[in-house]
């Protein structure tokens, strides 16, 4: 190509210049099986498939290969869904290959590779029955993962919690992923009664959820309280808080994956458990042989797990318990002859608030009120294939779906409908391919239709609505190069095409990743990462209010994509039973979103305020993994910062146009420290306590009576009562979030025995949250109708003991 | 427009409190600001245009603001001193529902007759300075003009609608606009529910509500009272969906509003204190500096016929 006619194409018009860029994309969605790759002239490829005792494959097994004299591994690799791994251009020489997951127990084979060798090396490995079960195991697991990033992946910050890990971490009622998540560092939470969460001075609409590759845009239930996985049914949560590669997109602040149980359960097994939330069962098992069969594969395990509130059914013969909620996931994997992996997700979810027959106890019989039913939830369904193509190519495709609605109406007044409504489809292909020169590379690309809609009216006039849809276009492609054992790279480039109705928006990525191992155990590194993230939706909901759902629009003519460019800086060290993390980064976010308050009915386009933001800061994790005696600390230090435009001072032109404040999450520092100790007789003790710094808050300065102007008679008089005992009036506010609530902290304990009669087991446990009942202040109340003027509040969680059990049947 | 919606967050705000929530045993006493308060709305068409100015609460008392100097200007036009007038002038009454303990000294500013006629379309600057040296500014452009379609009246100003049914109530499109707020004040409803196990008071007020400038009709009487829906007995409410009963006398007042007046009424973010105002004033102190163009009717609701119905074929 000439460089006019590069030209050329470069100054193409939007939606060319969008399809031309979706022409990479194409190949790859469309390419066919790739042919076994030949091993680079006198160079030699090793691969094959790690299984357990009964051929099982083994995800997540570190793969190294080590020079028979030397215990430096010349080269390290993961294996993927499928078990299978594979190292292309290793010297041809002779070598050890070590094999190791927790759980299992490392092995290790020697083997001579000769010039221009394609050589097999299938391996087994049995089940480590030295370690004890639980929470040692499961905990050993997540770190395990994170030390297998950290050997294969320069830039990646990752940070997981294990399944039984989660059951032993204090929750509210049960066990919850998301406010797990909460105790990582660079991880914000502004109260008790949200589990949305913030990373690294990111909103909480920058978080991707994944619930198995498959986004999930509301996962809360009763506005945030609980998260609506079963803790059950996951296998791990892995928190990726910045310095992602070119295959992350979608969002810029954190992607949080969780996994649901996909392991093989030996025979049916079925887990049931009842908590002061709610009651949940679990059944799984393997897929029986015909049916694997018949889908193509050979052996494979299924799970279904449900779980549903019970207070209404509890309290029906005396009232009416207004809310439930139910959770449906289902999780389904088989093992394909090719030595490939099918894996089918769902979930289905809602909260139920109906007040359409409800009348508070005590209430006068002839007192009506007003009724109301309030639905939401989400719905989630996704297929995921992972295949090794040939000795050097692993091809990962998914499609999924997914959809949150809310809708709110008055039973008796069918003119009132408040509701809204984000659906997204899914597909994905992701090719890995091992190169000559101790390269890996990455290249994929995903399409996404999005679609939206929201509206609130009330009384024949809509007060608030919108529509819309677009598709997102991504391909990508990175090298993940090993100059030299000591050395990572791993240079990227995605590119996002968001074809919105009418419109197109192309926006190059670009990412770069360098680690620097030290020492020659390979055990610590210094690492750098830098990179742009977009995001092409939003959410409206307004962040200081503790209690709400996300509310979607997609960006458009009116609404830009969020564009945040990241650096980051670390140093990472792990010993036999310790690991620690530290990392220092710099964010800058354009694009940035608040609801304009005073947008005018007659601009469709000004429902957004669009501003800037910026954050930086220092976390660090310590984190003991070996023994009975496990848990870790972690410390942030952030500082965030937003400037959104003010509404009210336009066309005021001496006024300042902008306004630069502190957004709820800029804790300046977070701290937790979580212990989790196994005592004789499957006794698990677990604590966590937190602090956190001051949040901010906007101070009502004064308050004024509230006038109201009477239409009819064009005269002033004081406006009606909010409520019995309250005056009307109206808060003056000071500056945006300028003063700052008490510093936050607590402790919360959980303690589980768990019986292993012969049918299986049962685990006990008692919950105690903020056990010494720190008031930490959720809201204050100021009161300038008395003098002197007053402040009182209100607090979050008091001292909140529970109870619940759980048992499993095998 | 967001009280719909902050009804919402209040009712699931208390329902977490209730749930979790403790009050803060500790209560401390707060600084607070004494800070200069307007309401200023201008009406387009009517002789007399009024400032109201006051203070933030100390206690149980609203002091006024005497003796500042109170100034309306047409953009390009020569600027009115408004004088001190009696409250009543501003003020249709001074009593806080239920709190009579409140003292109101608010002081009223007030154009002669005739002084400053306010018209449709055109911009008016507000400008207040006090005695202790408190300066004050504020702009609104006023609504185009509109006329009501329906119930198109004559000069009598009054039309009579059957029982149960619903008049649609069209308007023209006021330009500029930003909302069009009503108010229909009913009364007789008492008598004419009398003995339907009905909570009827003598005298009520909804409101209704047709955002932008475009949204120039609203159903009477089933769209009114979005706000009020908490307040009244709700077999009440859901008979008036329908129409009124036989007897009912009502009053509507359509006004179209300019971006000040909208935001004043709307309000602005969370704030778990109480309703936060947006202000459209500048300077040393809050307030409103709003205005209105407003277009009147009266309904009574008789099975009897008229020469003057509001439903015309």
């Amino acid at each position: 190509m000439t460089r006019r006619n590069r030209t050329r194409r470069r100054r193409a018009p939007g939606l060319r210049r969008a399809l031309f860029l979706l022409g990479p994309l194409a190949l790859v969605l469309l390419a066919a099986p790739v042919a076994a790759q030949r091993a680079p002239a006198g160079t030699a490829n090793l691969f094959g498939r790690v299984t357990d005792e009964a051929g099982a494959p083994l995800s997540g097994v570190l793969v190294a290969v080590l020079l028979t004299e030397a215990p430096t591994p010349v080269r390290t690799v993961l294996t993927d869904g499928a078990g299978a791994y594979q190292l292309v251009g290793l010297a041809p020489r002779r070598y050890r290959v070590r094999a190791g997951r927790l759980g299992y127990r490392a092995d290790e084979w020697e083997l001579a590779l000769a010039a221009g060798e394609r050589r097999r090396l299938d391996l087994t490995l049995r089940t480590d029955t030295v370690l004890v079960e639980g929470v040692v195991v499961e905990g050993r697991r997540a770190v395990d993962r994170e030390r297998a990033r950290f050997e294969t992946e320069p830039g990646i910050t990752a940070r997981v919690v294990g399944g039984e890990q989660l059951k032993v971490l204090p929750g509210l009622a049960e066990a919850d992923v998301l406010r797990a998540v909460e105790l990582l560092p660079g991880v914000v939470s502004t109260s008790d009664f949200s589990s949305a969460f913030h990373v690294r001075g990111g909103s909480a609409d920058q978080n991707l959820i994944l619930l198995d590759g498959v986004p999930i845009f509301n996962p809360f239930h009763l506005g945030g309280l609980f998260g609506v996985f079963n803790a059950d049914a996951i296998a791990s949560a892995e928190l990726l808080a910045g310095g992602f590669g070119a295959e992350y997109g979608g969002r810029v602040s954190s992607v949080l994956n969780v996994e649901s149980n996909a392991e093989a359960a030996d025979g049916l097994e079925v887990m049931g458990g009842v908590s002061l939330l709610a009651t949940r069962v679990l059944v799984r098992s393997e897929l029986p042989d015909r049916l694997g069969r018949a889908l193509g594969g050979e052996r494979g395990s299924w799970l279904v797990s449900a779980r549903r509130s019970y207070f209404d059914q509890l309290f029906r013969p005396v009232f009416t318990f207004p809310y439930h909620l139910t959770d449906l996931q289902a999780n389904a994997t088989i093992e394909t002859r090719g030595g490939g992996r099918l894996r089918f997700t769902a979930y289905g979810g809602s909260d139920v608030l109906d007040l359409s027959d409800f009348s508070p106890p005590g209430a006068d019989a002839e007192e009506s009120f007003l009724r109301v039913r309030w639905n939401w939830g989400n719905r989630v369904a996704g297929l995921g294939w992972t295949q090794p193509l040939g000795e050097a190519w692993t091809a990962d495709a998914r499609l999924g779906y997914s959809g949150f609605e809310d809708a709110l109406g008055f039973t008796d007044f069918d003119d009132v409908r408040f509701g809204s409504r984000i659906r997204q489809l899914t597909l994905r292909t992701d090719l890995r391919r091992a190169f000559a020169e101790a390269s890996t590379f990455k290249l994929g690309g995903s399409l996404e239709h999005l679609g939206y809609r929201n509206n609130a009216e009330a009384g024949g006039t809509q007060f608030f609505g919108g529509e819309g849809a677009g598709v997102l276009a991504a391909t990508y492609a990175s090298v993940l190069w090993n100059p030299d054992p000591r050395w990572v790279v791993e240079p990227g480039l995605r590119l996002d095409a968001w074809l919105p109705r009418g419109g197109a928006r192309v926006l190059l990525a670009p990412r770069f990743a360098a680690k620097r191992f030290l020492g020659e155990e390979r055990d610590a590194a210094v690492k750098l990462s830098l990179g742009r993230y977009t995001q092409f939706l939003h959410s409206l909901r307004d962040e200081e209010f503790p209690i709400s759902n996300d509310t979607w629009i997609l960006a458009g003519e009116d609404v830009p994509p969020v564009v945040s460019d990241q650096a980051q800086v670390g140093l990472d060290r792990f010993w036999e039973s310790w690991s620690l993390s530290t990392e220092l980064y710099y964010r800058t976010f354009r694009g940035v979103t608040e609801f304009n308050l005073v947008d005018d009915p007659n601009d469709p386009g000004d429902d957004l305020l669009v501003g800037d933001g910026r954050s930086y800061g220092l976390d660090l994790l310590l984190r003991r993994t070996r023994g009975r005696l496990t848990g870790w600390a972690a410390a942030s230090l952030l500082r965030a910062e937003r400037t959104l435009p003010d509404p009210a001072a336009a066309g005021w032109e001496d006024l300042p146009q902008t306004v630069t404040f502190p957004p709820i999450f800029d804790r300046r520092f977070d701290f937790d420290l979580i212990v989790q100790y196994l005592l004789p007789r499957d006794v698990e003790f677990g604590a966590r306590w937190n602090y956190g710094s001051p949040i901010p808050y906007t101070r009502p300065v004064s308050q004024h009576l509230a006038w109201r102007h009477n239409l009819p008679r064009g005269r002033f008089e004081p406006a009606r009562r909010q409520g019995p005992g309250e005056l009307p009036l109206v808060v003056v506010l000071g500056e945006r979030n300028a003063e700052r609530y008490p510093a936050y902290h607590r402790l919360d304990l959980t303690l589980r025995r768990t019986f292993r009669p012969r049918w299986g087991s049962y685990t006990p446990y008692l919950q105690v949250l903020n056990v010494y009942n720190r008031r930490n202040v959720l809201f204050y109340f100021y009161n300038y109708d008395r003098l002197p003027a007053t402040r009182s509040g209100i607090s979050m969680f008091p001292v909140l003991p529970s109870i619940g059990i759980e048992a499993t049947f095998r | 427009m967001s009280g719909a919606r902050r009804s919402g967050r209040w009712a699931a705000l208390v329902a977490c409190l209730l749930a979790a929530g403790c009050e803060l045993t500790e209560v401390v006493t707060a600084p607070a600001e004494d800070i200069l308060v307007v309401e200023a709305v201008l009406r387009a068409g009517e002789p007399r245009q009024v400032v109201l100015l006051h203070r933030a609460l100390g206690g149980d008392l609203v002091r006024g603001e005497p003796a500042a100097r109170v100034t309306l200007r047409p953009v390009g036009g020569e600027a009115v001193v408004l004088a001190e007038a009696p409250q009543q002038r501003c003020l249709e009454r001074t009593q806080v529902p239920d709190a009579d303990s409140i003292r109101v000294e608010a002081t009223c500013y007030s154009s002669a007759s005739g002084q400053l006629p306010v018209r449709p379309g055109e911009t008016y600057e507000l400008q207040v300075e006090t005695l202790d040296g408190r300066r004050l500014r504020g702009r609104t452009q006023v609504p185009g003009d509109f006329r009501l379609l329906s119930p198109a009246l004559d000069s009598s100003r009054t039309c009579t609608l059957p029982p149960g049914a619903n008049l649609p109530v069209v308007w023209s499109r006021s330009a500029g606009t930003w909302s069009y707020i009503a108010t229909l004040e009913i009364s007789g409803l008492d008598r004419a529910l009398a003995g339907q196990g009905i909570n009827a008071p003598e005298w009520l007020e909804l409101t209704g509500l047709a955002i932008s400038e475009r949204d120039t009709t609203i159903l009477l009487p089933a769209q009114f009272g979005i706000f009020e829906r908490t307040d009244f007995d709700q077999s009440l409410l859901r008979l008036l969906q329908l129409g009124f009963p036989a007897g009912a006398y009502a009053e509507l007042t359509v006004a179209a509003a300019d971006r000040n007046f909208v935001n004043s009424v709307r309000g602005g973010g969370f704030n778990p204190s109480g309703n936060v105002r947006v202000s459209s004033v500048f300077g040393d102190g809050v307030g409103v500096f709003g205005s209105l163009v407003v277009r009147r009717a009266a309904i009574q609701v008789t099975t009897a016929a008229s020469s003057r119905p509001c439903l015309r074929n």
